[in-house]
């Protein structure tokens, strides 16, 4: 049987297979470099960067769940010029594309962030957090409101011709309106999702585990849940959706692929094993060989074909959402961003 | 800041060939993995995955590797159980596999005999930290509270091997919670416990008597001419084997004496606080093992810090150093030990 195409593009970049490694699991790509081949990824994700260092939560940051992982890392980075001296050079010959997650605390800086990268050799893309729950930074995170994700997304579209991915966060109402928020605003794809707010609290000294109390929680305890908002997002927009949460094995990435996702992205699956990336990728792959089927892109939303009329019972607002075109109208001034929509 | 020093990492299984209890709760494994007993340096240690634990608990659990034999292939780990993941390890039977990630981390720093700095990467202040300050005879201290003992052994043979007489003060709250006495180097010779055993995959002879070759004194003088001269020294809290009191009671005698130009430590927190503030009053450089939760191991989540003392003071900012890559072992320098525990 003829080998199958794991290949597949997300805005400007072509991937070899559609497994990433998501931010803040995988460091710079080299600290896990040391254990496997990251050139046989189909991206890396950085940890998220801001314009300045951050010196990250105090101990204890991580706090295992049953199947899951609360952390409270709260953004420990280096800063962008540190990024761009130290990492970027290393990264641009790793052999991989290399997106690299941003993070601000306003608009501004994230355009700050967007326009310094632009010039940077070996960073291929943008992964525009606007969901960290561990930055309280002038109070709620822009993902609560679709209305800041769409500024966001249209003033990073505007300082960068770098793939733009916006990453959803969970923690909303509506994570569906999210995502048009961030199509709109001209995002090449949305990855979806981040960490879901949570709270682990020690019995013992009766006080919570974390010094911000609410910490992420990732892992295959999250996994229905991330499934379930790819699939509205899926539903929602027409960009490439990189599916996210709880992914450890084949099977589970072949569960987003079918769901709607393009692309998946590992994160917790990495601590569980450090070669679960590659571990997915020959995963799909013998599932695709097996079954007689072309290329990793005929799995993309392949389950919802099978949906009925009963998938949208239990949706939210996602669902009833308007046509796109004129709610932008309603929602945003015409013109606004429009000219970079994601197209593709 | 390094990174370890030795070989780099690798995901592969390891065998067990022996899994045995050596004391209440606590288990002594031998396992069999051939790179990580030819490139563990002593302070390293492996991320092993429970086998069988599916998803739950989820992630690896990290475990100092006490002692290698790299002529055939074995190392040991010295675990007590203390929650789930512990409990399904001390499960395993010999022939069952789990997978190991290592050797991980940067290990302990080896006394240079007449050479000066400390911190290898310069963090060892103005000369502060010079191990074998003065001339002479190098000797040092490995202070071990519990299960600490475990990195300590491995350390204890690499000095033996190279000539370094050292004091090894062991601590426990009762004399049964003594774990890997019978580790310790041996002069060939000797009427050793562990004579030509050590990390054998299958140790014949008698079993360990607690104590069989700690004199009541909790003194012991190995006086061989093949090997450097050691001391072990046993403190309990009980005082139920050895000397009552604690650890650090034993150490500030050791001290005393003057002649220590290093020690090394790892254990609780507290003693470990308490070690450092020794080290200060007699001005002896000291590095410590410490403990954090752990997901990666690899240094790429940042989940496993720990305040750093000297670079939040250079920065004026406060910064994090990770236990997995930057430590497990630092110098008391290094980090705040205030913050552990
Ligand atoms: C570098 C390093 C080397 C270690 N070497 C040894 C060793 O040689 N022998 C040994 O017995 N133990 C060692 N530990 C501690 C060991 O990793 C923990 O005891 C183990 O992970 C507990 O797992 P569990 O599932 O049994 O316990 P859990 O159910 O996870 O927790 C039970 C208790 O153990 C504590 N604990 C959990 N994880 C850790 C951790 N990573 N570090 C410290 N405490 C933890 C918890 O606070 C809790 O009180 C080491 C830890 C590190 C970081
Ligand atoms: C330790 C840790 C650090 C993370 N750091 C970031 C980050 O800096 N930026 C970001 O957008 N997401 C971050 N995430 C979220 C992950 O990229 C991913 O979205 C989430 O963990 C869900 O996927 P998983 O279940 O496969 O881990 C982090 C997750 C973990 C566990
Ligand atoms: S455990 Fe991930 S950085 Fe240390």
């Amino acid at each position: 049987m003829a080998s199958a195409d794991l290949a597949v593009t997300i805005g400007a970049i072509k991937m070899k297979n559609p497994v990433i490694a998501a931010s803040g699991t995988f460091g710079f790509g080299r600290e896990f470099g040391r254990v496997l081949d990251i050139s046989a990824l189909g991206a890396i994700v950085t940890k998220g960067i801001t314009l300045e260092p951050r010196a990250g939560n105090p101990p204890p940051r991580l706090w295992e769940t049953a199947c899951g992982l609360l952390n409270s890392v709260g953004l420990q980075n280096p800063g962008l010029a540190a990024f761009i001296r130290d990492e970027a050079p290393r990264l641009a010959a790793c052999g991989v594309p290399v997106i690299v997650n941003i993070s601000g605390d306003s608009l501004a800086e994230f355009c700050e962030l967007a326009s310094c990268l632009e010039g940077v050799p070996g960073v291929d893309g943008l992964e525009v957090n606007v969901s960290c729950p561990n930055i309280h930074a002038g109070g709620r995170p822009f993902a609560s409101d679709p209305e800041a994700v769409y500024r966001v997304a249209a003033a990073v579209r505007r300082v960068t011709g770098k793939t733009l991915i916006v990453k959803l966060s969970p923690n909303v109402a509506g994570i569906a309106r999210t995502a048009q928020a961030a199509e709109m605003g001209g995002a090449d794809a949305v990855s979806c999702v981040n960490t879901y707010l949570g709270i682990a609290i020690d019995a013992e000294r009766r006080r919570p585990v974390f010094s911000r109390v609410f910490a992420g929680l990732s892992g295959p305890a999250i996994k229905p849940l991330a499934l379930r908002a790819v699939w509205e997002v899926a539903s929602a927009v027409r960009i490439p959706v990189v599916g996210i949460g709880g992914i450890c094995s084949p099977q589970d990435a072949i569960e987003f692929l079918l769901a709607g996702a393009r692309a998946v992205a590992i994160g917790t699956g990495n601590f569980i094993s450090p070669m679960a990336c590659l571990e997915v990728v020959e995963g799909i792959r013998s599932y695709l060989e097996e079954r007689g089927i072309r290329a990793a892109t005929d799995l993309v939303g392949r389950a919802r074909g099978h949906a009925g009329h009963t998938a949208g019972s239990h949706s939210d607002e996602a669902y009833v959402y308007e046509p796109k075109e004129r709610k932008a109208e309603d929602d945003f001034a015409a013109g606004k961003g429009r000219s970079h929509g994601g197209e593709q | 800041m390094m990174e370890c020093l030795g070989s780099a990492p690798a995901a592969s299984t390891a065998t067990v060939l022996e899994n045995r209890q050596v004391g209440p709760g606590c288990y002594r494994m031998c396992l069999e993995n051939d790179y990580i007993a030819r490139c563990t340096l002593p302070g390293q240690f492996v991320h092993v995955r429970i086998p069988g634990s599916s998803l739950d608990p989820l992630l690896r659990r990290p475990f100092s590797v006490c002692l290698v034999e790299p002529s055939n292939g074995a190392f040991l780990v010295l675990y007590q159980v203390v929650g789930r993941g512990t409990k399904m390890l001390s499960a395993l039977r010999p022939g069952d596999r789990l997978d190991v990630l290592g050797p991980l981390g940067r290990g302990f720093e080896m006394p240079r005999a007449g050479a000066g700095g400390g911190g290898d990467d310069g963090s060892g202040g103005d000369g502060g930290n010079s191990i074998g300050r003065g001339s002479g005879a190098v000797r040092v201290a490995l202070v071990a509270g519990g299960l600490g003992i475990a990195p300590l052994i491995m350390l204890s043979h690499a000095l033996f091997r190279s000539g370094v007489g050292f004091v090894f003060v062991v601590g426990a709250r009762s004399g049964e919670l003594l774990a890997g006495l019978d580790l310790l180097p041996r002069a060939p010779g000797r009427d050793a416990v562990l004579s030509g055993r050590s990390a054998s995959p299958e140790p014949a002879g008698p079993e360990i008597v607690q104590g069989a070759h700690v004199p009541p004194n909790g003194c012991d003088t190995a006086t061989d001419d093949a090997g450097p001269r050691y001391e072990v020294h046993v403190v309990t809290e009980d005082g139920s084997m050895g000397r009552r009191g604690l650890v650090t009671d034993a150490l500030r005698d050791v001290l005393r004496g003057g002649d220590i130009a290093c020690a090394y430590a790892c254990g609780p927190a507290g003693m470990l606080r308490e070690v450092a503030r020794m080290g200060e009053t007699f001005r002896v450089p000291v590095q410590v093992s410490l403990e954090e939760r752990m997901a990666c191991g690899l240094g790429a989540c940042l989940g496993c810090a720990v305040k750093a003392r000297e670079a939040t003071a250079r920065s004026g900012r406060t910064a994090y150093l990770r236990v997995c890559a930057d430590g497990p072992v630092f110098w008391v320098e290094e980090v705040d030990l205030d913050g552990i525990g």
